[in-house]
């Protein structure tokens, strides 16, 4: 399978932060969630791929090109945070503007994005809800043709109907074979029933690449009375209290628990919090 | 092609996916070259990842009740007596495996019959 984003030992220096030499891949066709905490250098990395930071070494390759090269964007959709339109504008008023500088510009699509999402084409984007203006830059992304969308923190600040609504909006955007989305948030539900496959940048180096199921079904939540000694360095992020204790163990490891002890499975979000308390206490 | 999964299930989606595309071709409900539905859009549709449904139709193609022709889709293979020949075969492994426990365990024949029945009423009544 091709790689439709490559990352090559990307570093970049920031006063107090620094990008360690990262690499990964997403194979072309696949939704890959971005996650870590607030300032792992996700939207570094992101921002280096949109062409808006030059890196100090390493290169991003997307469809083969490096992002480097301004012919590259074309093909890519970038949703960062919020969309940047005028705030004086109307749905209207951003195709007419947008429609020349993208050769495949699809109108009827367009109309139909606008219906569908509940868009009134009349109303001026500062009067917009958070919400409508997430949906308002999937319409224009959905109506020209891109292979690579670029998602940082789409879902932030959003109420639970409108998340649904976006996340449903983003499978839309994958229907066809050859698009690929990089999905970048902390609110990793989101993540659970769309991503593929998942890299995890903690401090600026990546933690772990690979595909969602095999990070969820290699670690599970142990809770029990006294944890045996021998097993203290398999415990990812131990929470003690007078009534017992509770960690992230690899799956490997908990054969020989004492009987009482409990064990379930680990979600994205639990596997973060372990393993980032993990490295508070150590 | 109706399909209802259950996030909540210890069988993982994939699975479920699976065995109801295979019921659904032993009813008859998908006929031979009946067209299923894409794998991207099914994956919308039940709001799992690609990578389950692909796997899952992956599974179906190996198993040879699926073929995928690239571009067009996937549709069914085989007919409902393929399948039903292979679900009297899986019936054949556990039964011999039931008696080789039955005559380990000291059962005989109306013992092991009695026990059938009693799960057999049990899970279809």
């Amino acid at each position: 399978m091709n790689n439709a984003i490559e990352v090559h030992d990307l570093c970049k220096l920031y006063p107090g932060f620094a990008l360690k030499s990262i690499s990964f891949t997403v194979p072309q066709g696949q939704c890959c969630g971005f996650i870590g905490r607030n300032g792992a250098g996700k939207s570094t990395t992101l921002r280096i791929m949109a062409g808006l930071t030059f890196p100090d070494s390493g290169e991003v390759r997307l469809l083969g090109k490096s992002c480097a090269d301004p012919s590259s964007r074309e093909e890519i959709a970038i949703l960062f945070d919020q969309p940047y339109f005028q705030e004086d504008w109307t749905p209207e008023d951003i195709e007419k503007c947008l429609r020349p500088f993208y050769p495949g510009w699809d109108g009827i699509r367009y109309r139909d994005c606008l219906n569908r999402f509940g868009l009134d084409a009349g109303k001026k984007f500062k009067n917009m809800s958070r919400g409508m203006k997430q949906k308002l830059a999937m319409a224009v992304h959905l109506s020209h043709p891109t292979k690579i969308l670029l998602l940082d923190e789409p879902t932030g600040g959003l109420d639970p109907a409108a998340r649904d609504e976006l996340l449903d909006i983003f499978r839309e955007y994958l229907l066809p074979e050859d698009r690929t989305i990089l999905f970048s948030t902390h609110i990793t539900s989101d993540l659970e029933r769309i991503a593929d496959k998942i890299v995890y940048i903690h401090n600026g180096e990546i933690t772990y690449q690979g595909s969602k199921d095999s990070l969820t079904s290699s670690y599970c939540i142990v809770r029990g009375a006294t944890l045996p000694p021998e097993k203290r360095e398999h415990a990812i992020g131990i929470r003690q209290t007078v009534n017992g204790y509770e960690c992230l163990m690899d799956l490997r490891h908990i054969g020989g628990l004492p009987s009482g002890t409990v064990t379930e499975n680990a979600s994205i979000n639990d596997i973060i919090v372990y393993m980032e308390r993990n490295d508070k206490n150590v | 092609m109706n399909i209802n999964i259950s996030l909540q299930s210890e069988i993982p989606a994939y699975e479920q996916i699976k065995m109801q595309i295979k019921a659904q071709i032993l009813s008859g409900e998908l006929a031979p070259n009946a067209p299923l539905t894409s794998m991207r859009q099914l994956a919308r549709n039940l709001r799992v990842s690609i990578i389950t449904t692909t796997r899952a139709y992956g599974d179906l193609e190996a198993e040879g009740l699926i073929y995928t022709l690239q571009g067009r889709g996937s549709f069914v293979k085989c007919d409902s007596e393929t399948i039903r020949q292979q679900y009297l075969c899986s019936i054949d492994q556990s039964l011999k495996t039931a008696v080789e426990k039955a005559s380990a365990a000291g059962l005989n024949l109306a013992q092991l019959q009695n026990r059938l029945e009693d799960i057999y009423y049990e899970q279809c009544h």
